[in-house]
């Protein structure tokens, strides 16, 4: 079953290349000032490596791809090259499309920059204006328009802006027009920064960056030298590149999702399509009428130090979960029963339960409606597990503390707003400090996570001792922004719970929320991992095999992987190689397929890697 | 037949025939553009052995119900099998990818049949960007 995020980021790659295509123009502005006809060099050089590029994409993919990167290295030369006879710039193009790109196998995969190599051939065939640019304010929109795109390679950039200045100083030239005319903001923000071929990691790219910048300016001041220097950056790059197995970007992205359908607030209603109470698909305002009192009155009936009044034995309480079939509510559906077991014979001092209220899926609003109308119960789940185990702490780990009232002896954590702060290790770390590492799980250090509508189920498992074959879920419209609580039996066929509350609708996906999510088949019914049902429109992956090598999906991979690393072994059919890159490690949470900027699915990619390695194993 | 139109298709459910496996992006494609504009489809392909993101029926008696709309995609020798498969099954409009595939005689037939035709990659229609363009070219509203 191919799961994925229902929504996805709007920027893409084709985006980034745009806006540096826009200030490279800007780059030209005193030369076209200067000469007129330099505007139709610059169109004839742009129409010349779009022409290569279609070509070349369409031989390479059988299909066409966007060529913004091919105008974009173009663009680069002729800003350059300006006072180059044309034949010669054409050269130039030609030479970096088909030798600094596609003879390595297309974007993505070239080892130098584009433009370089065939500034390089220029440099060593004619005499390059130096400085680089004309002296001219004019360049000053170019200059600041050009500082956004540091972010790309926010080290190597200012690695290399800070050497060309220290450059500048030494030689007694530090001036703005000398600033612009070298170009500083140009190699430092568009050139340095391209993805591709120079390295992410912060200490690397920073040093390589600057011995770059002021290599080049003060010790051999000849243009040809700043392409060399750039070019040495791109090969200590890959070299860089293939030592580290992980992530090595020092910003790491903690995404705050926006909530894709708002809470229904206090106009909440359950809708109970279980029929436990003979009233089958109506409003079962009744549930929330029966315990909302809990609620208005700010009166919980119980703490956590009840427990020594529990009247049923420990025994009995852990045989009701297990023969309940008491399971996680989070998505994983793990045996709850296993869980408090291991915790209880974890050989520490301390133990601790941590009550995941996190909810941070941006579809999902069952959990937070359950902790604010059905608290009392779930209370009750507290005070039969601390019982059980005799916890040290007890947390409730939320994102909004807002109208809450928990008892003083529940400690409750307010998480960050990310995705995905609930996932268990993360949420471990993010309460407790402590790093969970990936050959352990989280009871053998004492710590219990359990959902809070698994502490509810497990009040109804021990207290009415019934069977756990019904549970709370997110009902939503995503195309409309709403969605509802609802309650329905496990079993219960998919669309049949969709036509009861959105009826007519085509799409319908399921899953553990909007971020993990797959389409339902006709007879897919409701099973111990769903979550979340809804009906969108598709994503719309596109799928580009054009990987810019941003590495956005690896800062936003809440475990560091190097995601693109380990498609690209899986697309060469290599997924028996991505151990290496800790593949066996993902958490299947589908942040790199909602960031990825060229629209690829990469959390599929990851999955079958993982799927690979564990047959493998 | 008829230009592909925004109300060639009524109701909404459609049977595309020929979902490819081999052509997966582009099937995908057409299926999450009907299904994005409210539109059941019903994905079916004769061959077996074949693996598919969704799922593809195999028999036309394998479907919960026959659509009254359907959308054919395969070449001209195919298209009249099955093409002759729908007649009388309460298919009322068929809707080929291009013009090419059915010739004067199986138009007859489909007439003669009470079925309406028309010609058109429904992408111009119910898909989106460089598609939508495409349709705005060719004339397809
Ligand atoms: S796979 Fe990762 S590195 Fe490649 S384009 Fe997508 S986000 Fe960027
Ligand atoms: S690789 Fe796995 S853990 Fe990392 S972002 Fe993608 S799905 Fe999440």
């Amino acid at each position: 079953m191919k799961v994925f995020p229902l929504i996805r980021r709007k920027w893409s790659n084709e985006h980034i290349m745009a806006g540096v295509f826009f200030v490279l123009i800007l780059y030209h502005i005193p030369q076209w000032v200067h000469s007129s006809f330099e505007i139709l060099v610059f169109l004839l050089m742009v129409a010349e490596s779009l022409v290569i590029d279609s070509i070349m994409n369409h031989f390479r993919y059988h299909r066409m791809w966007c060529c913004v990167s091919a105008a974009v290295t173009a663009a680069m030369l002729s800003a350059m090259t300006y006072g180059i006879p044309l034949w010669g710039r054409m050269a130039g193009v030609a030479a970096a499309l088909l030798v600094g790109k596609h003879i390595w196998g297309g974007t993505g995969r070239n080892l130098i920059n584009p433009a370089l190599s065939g500034l390089l051939l220029l440099a060593l065939l004619f005499d390059m204006p130096y400085p680089y640019f004309t002296e001219s304010y004019l360049l000053i929109p170019a200059a600041i328009f050009s500082l956004p795109f540091l972010r790309m390679r926010p080290f190597a950039g200012i690695g290399l802006i800070l050497g060309m200045m220290s450059a500048l100083l030494l030689n007694g030239d530090f001036t703005l027009t000398k600033l612009l005319s070298y170009g500083v903001f140009f190699w430092g923000c568009l050139v340095i920064t391209d993805p591709v071929t120079v390295t992410a990691h912060p200490v690397v790219g920073a040093v390589a960056g600057f011995l770059a910048g002021i290599s080049s300016l003060y010790y051999f001041p000849v243009q040809i030298a700043i392409v060399i220097s750039i070019l040495t950056v791109n090969l200590f790059s890959a070299a860089t590149e293939s030592i580290y197995k992980r992530n090595t970007r020092l910003l790491k992205h903690k995404r705050a999702l926006r909530k894709i359908v708002p809470y229904p607030g206090d106009k909440a209603h359950v809708i109970d399509l279980t029929g436990e109470k003979g009233n089958r698909f109506t409003a079962a305002s009744e549930i929330k009428e029966k315990y909302i009192n809990a609620m208005n009155n700010r009166q919980y009936r119980c703490n956590v130090s009840e427990s020594k009044r529990v009247e049923l034995s420990m025994d009995s309480i852990l045989e009701r979960i297990r023969d309940n079939d008491v399971f996680g509510r989070g998505g994983a559906a793990f045996p709850t029963y296993d869980k408090i077991i291991a915790v209880k014979e974890a050989e520490v001092p301390q133990k601790y339960l941590i009550i995941n209220g996190a909810e941070c899926d941006p579809g999902l609003i069952h959990d937070r409606w359950l902790i604010r109308n059905q608290w009392d119960l779930i209370m009750k789940g507290i005070v039969l597990l601390n019982h059980c185990v005799g916890f040290t702490t007890v947390y409730l780990a939320v994102k909004d503390v807002s109208d809450l009232q928990i008892p003083k002896d529940i400690t409750v954590h307010k998480i960050k707003d990310y995705y995905p702060a609930g996932a268990e290790k993360i949420l471990i770390t993010e309460v407790l400090k402590i790093q969970v590492g990936p050959e352990k799980i989280p009871a053998d250090l004492g710590i219990l996570v359990l959902n809070v509508q698994t502490v509810y189920s497990l009040y109804e498992a021990v207290i009415h001792n019934k069977t756990m074959n019904s549970r709370f879920l997110t009902v939503a419209d995503l195309r409309s922004k709403r969605a509802h609580v609802v309650k329905v039996k496990l079993g219960m066929r998919l669309s049949e719970v969709m036509d009861a509350v959105f009826p007519d609708s085509v799409n319908v996906f399921a899953g553990g929320g909007v971020m993990q999510a797959y389409l339902a088949e006709e007879d897919a019914v409701v099973d111990k991992r769903v979550n979340f049902i809804a009906t969108s429109v598709y994503p719309n992956y596109k799928e580009s095999p054009q990987c810019s090598k941003c590495a956005v999906c690896s800062s936003n991979c809440p475990v560091c992987l190097k995601v693109y690393m380990i498609v690209d072994l899986v697309d060469r059919g290599l997924s028996y190689k991505t151990g290496k890159y800790h593949a066996d490690e993902c958490i299947g949470c589908g942040s790199c397929s909602y960031s990825c900027m060229a629209g690829r699915d990469l959390a599929a990619k990851v999955f079958t890697a993982k799927s690979e390695l564990k047959k493998k194993a | 037949m008829r230009k592909l139109s925004k109300d060639f298709i009524k109701g909404n459910e459609v049977l595309f025939i020929g979902y490819s496996s081999r052509n997966s992006a582009y099937s995908k494609g057409i299926y999450q553009a009907f299904a994005n504009h409210n539109i059941k489809v019903y994905p079916y392909n004769t061959k077996e052995n074949a693996t598919y993101d969704v799922k593809v029926y195999q028999s036309l008696t394998e479907l919960p119900k026959i659509p009254e709309n359907a959308f054919i995609l395969l070449n001209r020798e195919n298209t009249e099998k099955a093409v002759k498969q729908l007649i009388g099954r309460g298919v009322k409009r068929i809707l080929f990818y291009n013009a090419k595939m059915a010739d004067e005689k199986l138009l007859k037939e489909c007439e003669k049949a009470g079925i309406e035709t028309a010609a058109g990659c429904p992408m111009m229609i119910y898909g989106t960007g460089f598609h939508k363009f495409h349709g705005l070219l060719t004339g397809v509203k």
